[in-house]
């Protein structure tokens, strides 16, 4: 059973990663941040007293499933907006936001060269780009098997599937993303 | 077809590990809060819920094969069952044939009727 220390370890270790997988999977930085906090407040609440090695898999599995629920929910309220749209009065004063507003620099990078800066953002931005491309399954299962490093046991655990389709969908990300990144010029 | 897909999760993986230790204080803050709040919530007995949910992660994979197995084998059954069911049909006609219970007449077709008759 995990004491409240491992557990506080246990979040605090997997926290950052969630939160980047989220935001993978949605595509906006409020909304990951609310799907982490729902998965850490699940997980907390009803499964403080599990294992230690049993952590993992249940964060990811709980993790995943808040994803998929958000989706849910996006799509309904998507189509509820859709619907009444053309009811709701247009808005005139519609501001275009500043551009330089929106740029987020941390407070360390600062003062670094702004080339090496540059290009690490560039690559990254590739990355990125290439791991959104990825149909969700794939990247699912690629990132929790490569990034997460689970075992592929685990992964299917994770997802709800058997072994060998954990296997087929990382070889797939595998090959998309190896083909992605060549056509975009990166050496492998 | 070369193998440099191989060194695709190792890049990958260096450079998301590179871009999280790089999120900002703010995030980071957010983080904290977050995690502060779900300890707060912890609770030492998991509800019926939780218990399920780790049930299914545990067995919901084997639980389905079994069901799929066992769907696939009621249809082959069944399927078995009607051949057989058609099978007796057919013998219980020829035997009834044989024993002059049912006239020739009544299984031919119409146009198969008309040539015998000419």
């Amino acid at each position: 059973m995990a004491s409240r220390k491992e557990l506080a370890d246990y979040l605090q270790s997997a926290e950052r990663r969630a939160f980047r997988q989220a935001l993978f999977a949605v595509q906006n930085e409020e909304d990951a941040m609310d799907i982490v906090q729902d998965t850490m407040l699940k997980l907390a609440h009803r499964y403080s007293a599990a294992p230690v090695d049993e952590l993992p898999l249940l964060f990811q599995r709980i993790l995943q499933n808040t994803i998929r629920d958000h989706y849910r929910r996006t799509k309904v309220r998507r189509f509820v907006t859709t619907l009444f749209s053309a009811l709701a009065p247009r808005r005139e004063d519609d501001e275009t936001p500043d551009l330089l507003e929106t740029l987020e620099v941390a407070a360390d990078e600062a003062h670094i060269n702004p080339e090496a800066w540059l290009m690490r953002k560039e690559v990254a931005t590739m990355i990125d780009a290439s791991l959104a491309l990825l149909p969700m399954r794939q990247r699912e299962a690629f990132l929790l098997r490569y990034w997460e490093g689970l075992d592929v046991a685990d992964t299917a655990k994770v997802m709800g599937c058997s072994e060998g389709s954990v296997k087929t969908h990382c070889s797939r990300a595998n090959h998309t993303l190896a083909a992605i990144l060549r056509q975009k010029g990166v050496s492998l | 077809m070369t193998s440099d897909h191989k060194q695709v999760p190792e890049l990958v993986t260096r450079v998301l590990d590179n871009e999280i230790a790089r999120l900002t204080s703010q995030r980071l803050a957010h983080l904290a809060k977050a995690r502060d709040k779900a300890l707060a919530a912890a609770t030492e007995s998991p509800g019926w819920q939780a218990r399920m949910l780790h049930w299914r992660i545990m067995h919901g994979h084997a639980l389905r094969r079994m069901t799929a197995a066992a769907g696939l084998a009621g249809m082959a059954l069944v399927a078995l069952l009607w051949m057989a069911a058609l099978h007796r049909e057919d013998i219980a006609q020829d035997t009834s044939l044989l024993s002059a219970e049912v006239p020739l007449e009544t299984l031919l077709t119409a146009d198969l009727q008309v040539v015998l008759d000419d």
